[in-house]
């Protein structure tokens, strides 16, 4: 399987490769009112809608600095989703999604056994994994879990 | 010796100016990118046959085509990025090497104004105008007196006779002690000005006295040798008078070989060089063009500057100050004489061409660098290598070097001795009211040093990221920078965006993975490497820059260090003033007004003083150059101040003493002052007993302010760079004078890096500053004084923002 790295608040996430749809560099994004902090906004991607979630608001870390730029991943839609990854059981929902990231960084091979479950206790709610390569730990990102957390706390609000 | 080279003005790889570390560097760069596009039409194929889909097929080629297009970007960004890389160092290295030699020809105008004023005060010393109308009077008198004399010995030789036992008289051959006699009247500038000769004529007239004594009638030859006598005695003695102010005047003002006055024909009356004294009192200077220029003079605010290596007085190269003495009593366009101040300009000249050039680590100035002045013909006039560039020959600099404009400056690429050279070159423009002898100031740089690689590109206390950001970066390379960092972007997420979609054809997309990784290492390389190259171009600046504020610092901590020479000169002499000793001696009313007129004039010939003050020994204030504050002075106890006490303990008149900067109840409003001051001494002698002590209040804050703002760093146009500011620290690091009391406030101590806290005297450092949330670079300088004068241990700072 393949995994593409990514980097928020110098920590490494990974995501499976077949969830990405594409990588692309920062666009104009537009507010939304009213919409969990979360979310940035939506973006047009080629005549496409997507929804912009700022992944440094999701882990509750300080800003980006003004000065560095961040780089954008179009999340694949479950139309768009190839067999193979609804054979491993890969989600995604129907509409377009956008991370913003810090930067990507880069795409690793890997033999299924390398992801380990998340360690115990651990803080974070969206998380599906961990990855060891020979030399870091990856977390891996679970995207149900982020966006349902987003979905639940606006559903909260809400009532 | 000097070839030029045309310098083009837009910096191909193939330019011989460019390193070869750099063309290797842009033929990697190039190499990697060419192989772009063989990689691309790989993958266009790999498309074509692992997919049938012409849509897959479309994606796969349109990533392909996005790729090349970015490759040749690049490629023409390289290009461009060494076109840059080379034109802001040479716009750099030209701006500050420019300003380096302009400092330098600066610092001759600054000194030569201070001696144009020097010559025309010194003019005006009674000692010299009184010495001069006696000695022309005398002369005149002594013409005739000879002649009687000659008359009168030839009588006496012809009959001369003396009392006997057997006859009454008879006649006796003196002819033996006549003729030695008459042999020296013929010398009569020998007689006027040679002491040994004076010594010996003494000796022949007290021979021949004794025997015209015993004769008969000679009454009246014995009188005239008297009256010879007499007027030879006191040429000597107002000689002595004048020498030895001559001499109070080179003690304290050691930039001088030799100053002398002179007879308005030329014939040398008094010096201040004991050692060639005997050779020189006496013999005549008309033909020297600095007194035949000053003859034409018409006041006596007039004044001649001419440059000699072969005068009468001295051998060495010397500029001569000259000027008319005016007779004080009499018509005031009568010139009694004329006076010359020799300055020693070999050894100014060394000081400031040795200076601001950098060492090896034997402190020789480094390979390939040189140093010198040129006049307005363009021939040597000083030089940092006086093997190379030899004091009067032409200099062989390129036309424009030689056509400059007062305080214009050009460059040139040049062949120097064998060296690529850059020649940089500023004209003076004179300065205050001094116009300057239209001299060149010529810098002569190995162009490796200014285009070398920088070995390694840290400064500590700053990322390389911080500086691309900082304020000294240029915005065109800024926006190179911007644009390398998102072709390298636009790269790698083209070629991930490749290997997704691979990944995506499953078992299809494996033969593209290769071609997607090689995409994303080569444009990785070619960014990185571009990265690189712009952290080197930035580093440079940087160390230009810093660089630059080391050259302000020291230029700051120079002019000062100078200035208050000049200050240590003044006070030595002025202690020494009649009005002064005789005051004390004798503090009658018409005395202390005759002090206070003194000190009053000399006040009003300078605007750097607030006060000249002179007290007696036990510290009581006898007159002050603003009479209106003496008033306040009445209950004022100066016994124990630093000025005071200090020159009451200094041992001869070479010796000053200096109160550093502070507040003194001498000054109204509490304002803060540098007291200079000398011992004034019993009948004005160079080591007598101290009588009482001259105090000068130097007006510190302006003077030091208006240097420090002509040290503040400006851009190419001439402004000045906004947020820099400059300070002056006392040997305890306290700030006593800054550009920005806001940030560097008065009386405080800022926290500077440890190397600029300990600089040796002399020392320049340069750095990154962190204060008050805010990144500086720093320049700083440590005084080594100027010439005797030790300095106060004190340095000069100056700071400029990055963000």
């Amino acid at each position: 399987m393949q995994i593409s790295t990514f980097i928020v608040n110098n920590e490494m996430f990974a995501l499976p490769s077949l969830q990405v749809e594409e990588f692309f560099r920062p666009m104009p994004i537009t507010r939304v009112f009213g919409v969990d902090r979360r979310i940035d906004g939506l973006v047009n991607i080629r005549g496409r809608t997507g929804v912009v979630i700022n992944m440094r608001r999701c882990l509750d870390v300080p800003p980006r600095p003004s000065h560095e730029s961040c780089e954008m991943i179009l999340l694949e839609t479950a139309s768009g989703l190839v067999a193979e990854a609804r054979d491993l059981g890969l989600f995604a929902f129907e509409e377009p999604l956008v991370l913003c990231v810090d930067s990507v960084s880069h795409i690793h091979t890997l033999d299924g056994d390398e992801i380990h479950p998340p360690p115990a206790n651990t803080l974070q709610p969206f998380v599906d994994g961990v990855v060891q390569t020979e030399k870091y730990y990856f977390t891996m990102l679970s995207i149900k879990k982020l966006v349902d957390a987003i979905i639940h706390s606006q559903c909260a609000t809400a009532s | 010796m000097i070839t030029e080279q045309i310098a083009e003005n837009k910096f191909s790889i193939f330019n011989s100016l460019i390193t070869n570390d750099h063309r290797e560097f842009y033929e990697k760069i190039i190499n990697e990118l060419i192989g772009i596009s063989p990689i691309c039409n790989q993958g266009k194929c790999t498309a074509a046959a692992i997919s049938e889909n012409a849509t897959e097929q479309e994606q796969i080629t349109d990533l392909m085509g996005r790729v090349e297009t970015f490759a040749a970007e690049l490629h023409d960004g390289t290009k461009n990025l060494f076109d840059q890389f080379y034109l802001a160092k040479e716009d750099f290295c030209r701006s500050i090497y420019c300003t380096t030699a302009y400092i330098k020809v600066n610092l001759i105008d600054r000194t030569l104004l201070e001696r144009t004023c020097d010559v025309r005060w010194w003019a005006m010393e009674t000692a010299f105008v009184e010495c001069l109308e006696r000695v022309n009077k005398i002369s005149k008198s002594l013409d005739n007196q000879l002649n009687e004399l000659n008359e009168y010995l030839d009588a006496a030789k012809a009959a001369f006779e003396v009392p006997t036992l057997e006859t009454n008289w008879t006649m006796r051959d003196i002819s033996k002690y006549v003729d030695d006699v008459r042999d020296f009247a013929k010398r009569k500038l020998e007689l006027m000005f040679n002491q040994a000769v004076y010594g010996q004529f003494k000796a022949k007239v007290d021979t021949l006295a004794e025997q015209l004594g015993k004769g008969k009638s000679q009454e009246g030859t014995l009188a005239m040798l008297q009256k010879v006598l007499k007027n030879l005695q006191e040429v000597h003695d107002r000689v002595s008078v004048a020498c030895g102010r001559l001499e109070d005047i080179r003690s304290s003002y050691t930039l001088y070989r030799d100053l002398v006055i002179t007879t308005p024909d030329g014939v040398v009356v008094a010096n201040a060089n004991p050692e060639t004294r005997a050779k020189v009192l006496g013999t005549n200077v008309k033909q020297e063009v600095w007194f035949s220029r000053v003859q034409k003079s018409i006041d006596s605010t007039e004044y001649v500057i001419e440059k000699t290596a072969k005068s009468v007085i001295d051998s060495a190269n010397s500029l001569v100050f000259s000027t008319a003495l005016r007779s004080k009593t009499s018509n005031l366009d009568a010139t009694i004489g004329a006076m010359g101040a020799f300055f020693d300009l070999e050894e100014e000249a060394r000081i400031i061409l040795n200076d601001y050039m950098p060492r090896t680590a034997d402190g020789d100035t480094r390979e390939g660098w040189f140093s010198f002045f040129t006049d307005q013909d363009g021939v040597i006039v000083g030089s940092s290598d006086l093997d190379i560039m030899q004091i009067g020959e032409q200099a062989h600099l390129p036309r424009k070097h030689r056509k400059l404009k007062p305080g214009g400056s050009v460059s040139s690429y040049a062949n120097v001795e064998g060296n690529d050279s850059a020649v940089f070159s500023s004209m003076s423009d004179g300065y205050l009211d001094f116009a300057g002898l239209g001299w060149s100031s010529h810098l002569v740089v190995p162009t490796g040093d200014i285009f070398g690689s920088e070995a390694n590109c840290q400064v500590n206390g700053i990322t390389p990221d911080e500086l691309m950001r900082s304020r000294l970066i240029p915005e065109i390379n800024k926006d190179t920078y911007v644009k390398v960092q998102d072709d390298k972007q636009s790269i790698k997420l083209i070629s991930l965006n490749g290997i997704v979609f691979a990944s995506k054809l499953g078992k299809r997309g494996v033969a593209l993975g290769p071609v997607f990784e090689q995409i994303t290492e080569t444009g990785d390389f070619a960014t990185s490497k571009m990265e690189e190259l712009l952290r080197e171009m930035a580093f440079g600046e940087l160390r230009l820059n810093l660089q630059t504020l080391e050259t302000f610092s020291k230029q700051a901590i120079d002019l000062i260090d100078r200035n208050l020479f000049e200050r240590s000169a003044a006070i030595r002499w002025w202690a020494t003033d009649q009005y002064f000793w005789k005051v004390l001696a004798e503090p009658t009313d018409e005395n202390i007004q005759a002090a206070t007129r003194r000190l009053g004039d000399i006040n009003s010939s300078y605007s750097m003083y607030r006060n000249l003050i002179l007290s007696n020994r036990m510290g009581k204030i006898v007159a002050a150059s603003t009479p209106e504050l003496i008033p306040d002075y009445k209950e004022v106890r100066v016994a124990d101040h630093p000025w005071f006490t200090k020159a009451m303990r200094s041992k001869g008149n070479d010796e000053y003493a200096v109160q550093d900067v502070g507040k003194t109840e001498l000054e109204r409003n509490s304002r803060s002052s540098l007291i200079y001051s000398g011992a004034v001494r019993q009948n004005g002698s160079r080591t007598g007993e101290v009588i009482g002590v001259l105090g000068s209040l130097f007006d510190w804050v302006t003077e030091s302010g208006k240097i420090l703002k002509t040290c503040l760093p400006k851009d190419k146009n001439g402004k000045r760079i906004q947020g820099c500011v400059a300070f002056y620290a006392s040997s305890d690091l306290e700030v006593i004078e800054t550009t920005d009391g806001q940030l560097i406030p008065m009386g405080t101590i800022p926290e500077l890096p440890v190397e600029h806290r300990d600089l040796q005297p002399g020392e320049s450092a340069s750095g990154i500053l962190r204060l008050n949330g805010h990144v500086y670079i720093i320049g700083s300088s440590r005084s080594k004084g100027y010439r005797e004068y030790r300095g106060m241990g004190w340095s000069a700072h100056i700071l400029r923002p990055l963000f």
